[in-house]
């Protein structure tokens, strides 16, 4: 049996007609491949392969850092909102559960939206929804973490955010899934006049991993940050794409990525900032450094810029780097073996993404990670 | 405890070093003196093990083993420390993370457990006071947008910490005002015993003043010309280098 035929007996009943409809036009797509304009890099077609059943309720693995607020999952709305998203019909034919939370006022304990999937050859879809009120601020933590079975999994996510006048959102993206993972998210936000989108992207895992971000700094003032870092062994595939739409004047947009490929590994971004007609006075940035720690890793980093708008400040680049021989030296001469100090330099180059997490707890959880997978991949 | 016995070495296609031999013994300072370009970096880089060198010639033994068979970080575990002319500045590695893990890589290769946390930063602490440093500076990635004279200051705080035994110094004197000088010579000497050798490389008397040599070379085109006690630095001091650099024919 493959994936096509397994989903379809496995539909939920409820909504069943908009579902079937949905999953028909997933099916009618296909899984995603290069054909497709946004989805250059990867090629998922041999999911159609593999079947995957709907994941049972499980426990939720937990996270203690940081005394993190679990958000729940509730039931989900039956109207829901396509985006342009390759899986969103897959998503929309699946998805009965997902965070739906309001933000009001000023949270000092950060949110958990945890992504999790148990069993295997399971899959599960997810669909959320986040509003901040004017004023409002928060942050969240959204954590994919790993699957406990030794199968493959599939976990698809959306995630529509929407930040309103005055608020500031800081949305911490962990995804540590396991090597058998597949996991895929959309995020969406909207975010208005002199309200600030703050995002930290740690990707340390999974199988094949997509994500794409699509920011609309949709009135004056509104301001996007992202800090990524992508610290990718063994045979980890993230797939990542961000498109920054300033749709109005006197916005701002900072992005700054490190991206890390060890052992047979791969990390692709693709970064895309668009000015749009009358966005004048728009302030971006994007800067993506990237680091081979091996012959048989590969970094696909392709920084874009469309502007249709005068009077702007846009920057872009894309570096490539290998560790610095004179700091390697350093450190040997200091009784470090070359493994250690490739480790610790390279853990240095991660640091500037880590430094921008605002969690303490997280932050020394994060290091800690970060540096055993470096030193496990050290040759 | 060293012995240089003919040693050549190239960089690229240059030859640096010409068949160079120097003896040290436990317990002696020898200071190498000489012009710019002489070769005197290129020996203490090559002694830590710097992979840039290509050695074509002779042989070094450092305790009786050939040193020059050894990766750079064992000749550093087994008690070889150079003090780097141009320290290097790895902002993200901080001060502390590097000190740690050079305690302990050392530690590790004599058999003996690692420091554990308190002990470490009581130590540590211990020896950042005797080179005048700000404490706060332990978190500061390594040497990272530090001065010229706190990065000196830096790598004898290096030093302090690795407790070597045989200290090779790059012209960790040149550039610093007297209190950094004081600083760097007082933690050489704290070193110094009978059971530690010094090779000092500089260009200039003012270091000797308050690390008194046993011993001074002057290395020239790539090989020592001239040896003598601490009155041959006052002599170099007075005269220059001009009196001695003869081609290799005529030395």
């Amino acid at each position: 049996m493959n994936f096509f035929d397994s989903c379809r007996n496995s539909l939920p009943q409820d909504q069943h007609a908009q579902r079937v409809d949905a999953f028909a036009r997933f099916e009618a797509a296909g899984w995603p491949t290069p054909a497709l304009e946004t989805w250059h890099y990867s090629d998922w077609s041999s999911l159609a392969e593999k079947s995957f059943t709907v994941a049972k309720p499980a426990q939720e693995p937990l996270f203690t850092l940081d005394r993190a607020q679990p958000l729940p999952l509730l039931a989900l709305d039956p109207v829901q909102v396509e985006t342009p998203f390759a899986l969103d019909a897959l998503n929309r034919a699946f998805a009965k559960q997902g965070v739906d939370k309001t933000i009001d006022g000023v949270a000092n304990i950060p949110f958990l939206i945890t992504q999790a999937l148990g069993g295997e050859q399971t899959m599960r879809h997810l669909r959320h929804r986040l509003a901040l009120s004017v004023g409002a601020k928060a942050t969240v933590v959204l954590w994919d973490a790993p699957g406990t079975g030794a199968g493959e999994t599939l976990l698809t996510a959306v995630l529509t955010l929407t930040l309103a006048a005055g608020s500031h959102l800081t949305l911490i993206r962990v995804q540590e899934a396991d090597a058998k993972a597949t996991r895929a998210l959309h995020l969406k936000a909207q975010v208005a006049a002199d309200a600030t989108l703050e995002m930290v992207q740690l990707d340390l895992g999974g199988a094949r991993v997509r994500q794409e971000i699509e920011v609309t700094l949709a009135e004056p003032g509104a301001r996007f940050e992202q800090a990524g870092l992508a610290a990718l062994s063994g045979k980890s595939r993230v797939d990542q794409r961000s498109h920054i739409w300033h749709a109005a004047p006197h916005c701002t947009s900072r992005s700054s990525a490190r991206l890390i490929a060890a052992g047979s590994s791969r990390a692709i971004l693709n970064a895309k900032v668009q000015v749009q007609p009358g966005a004048a006075k728009t302030d971006s940035e994007t800067r993506i450094a990237s680091l081979l720690l091996s012959d048989k890793a590969e970094i696909d980093a392709k920084p874009e810029l469309e502007i249709y708008a005068d009077d702007v400040q846009c920057a872009h680049g894309a570096t490539f780097g290998q560790l610095d021989e004179d700091a390697a030296f350093y450190l040997r001469s200091r009784g470090l073996s070359a493994a250690e100090a490739q480790a610790l330099l390279t853990q240095a180059f991660a640091q500037a993404a880590l430094d921008r997490l605002p969690l303490p707890g997280l932050k020394a959880w994060a290091e800690q990670r970060v540096s055993t997978l470096l030193m496990a991949s050290a040759p | 405890m060293l012995v240089i016995e003919n040693l050549s070495a190239d960089i690229g296609s240059k030859s640096i070093l010409k068949s160079l031999s120097l003896t040290v013994n436990a317990g002696e300072v020898h200071a190498i003196m000489g012009p710019n370009g002489a070769g005197k970096s290129t020996l203490a880089k090559l002694l830590a093990g710097h992979e840039d060198y290509l050695v074509t010639g002779g042989t070094v033994s450092y305790q009786g083993e050939d040193l020059l068979a050894l990766a750079p970080e064992v000749r550093a575990r087994s008690g070889v420390f150079l003090s780097f002319q141009y320290p290097v500045e790895i902002p993200g590695v901080s001060n502390t993370t590097l000190l740690k893990a050079a305690v302990n890589a050392k530690l590790k290769h004599e058999g003996k457990p690692e420091m554990d946390a308190g002990a470490f930063l009581a130590f540590v602490k211990q020896k950042v006071k005797q080179v005048s440093m700000e404490p706060k500076m332990l978190q500061r990635g390594v040497n990272e947008g530090f001065s010229g004279g706190e990065k000196k200051r830096n790598e004898i705080l290096q030093m302090l910490v690795m407790e070597p035994t045989l200290m090779l110094l790059d012209e960790t004197d040149s550039g610093l005002d007297i209190d950094a000088l004081k600083v760097v010579a007082d933690g050489i000497n704290a070193l110094r015993s009978p059971a530690t050798a010094t090779v000092l490389v500089t260009h200039y008397q003012r270091l000797l003043d308050y690390v008194k040599p046993d011993f001074v070379h002057v290395l020239a085109g790539g090989r020592i010309v001239k040896s003598g006690g601490p009155e041959l630095a006052l002599e170099l001091e007075e005269k220059g280098y001009g009196w001695l650099e003869q081609s290799p024919a005529d030395a």
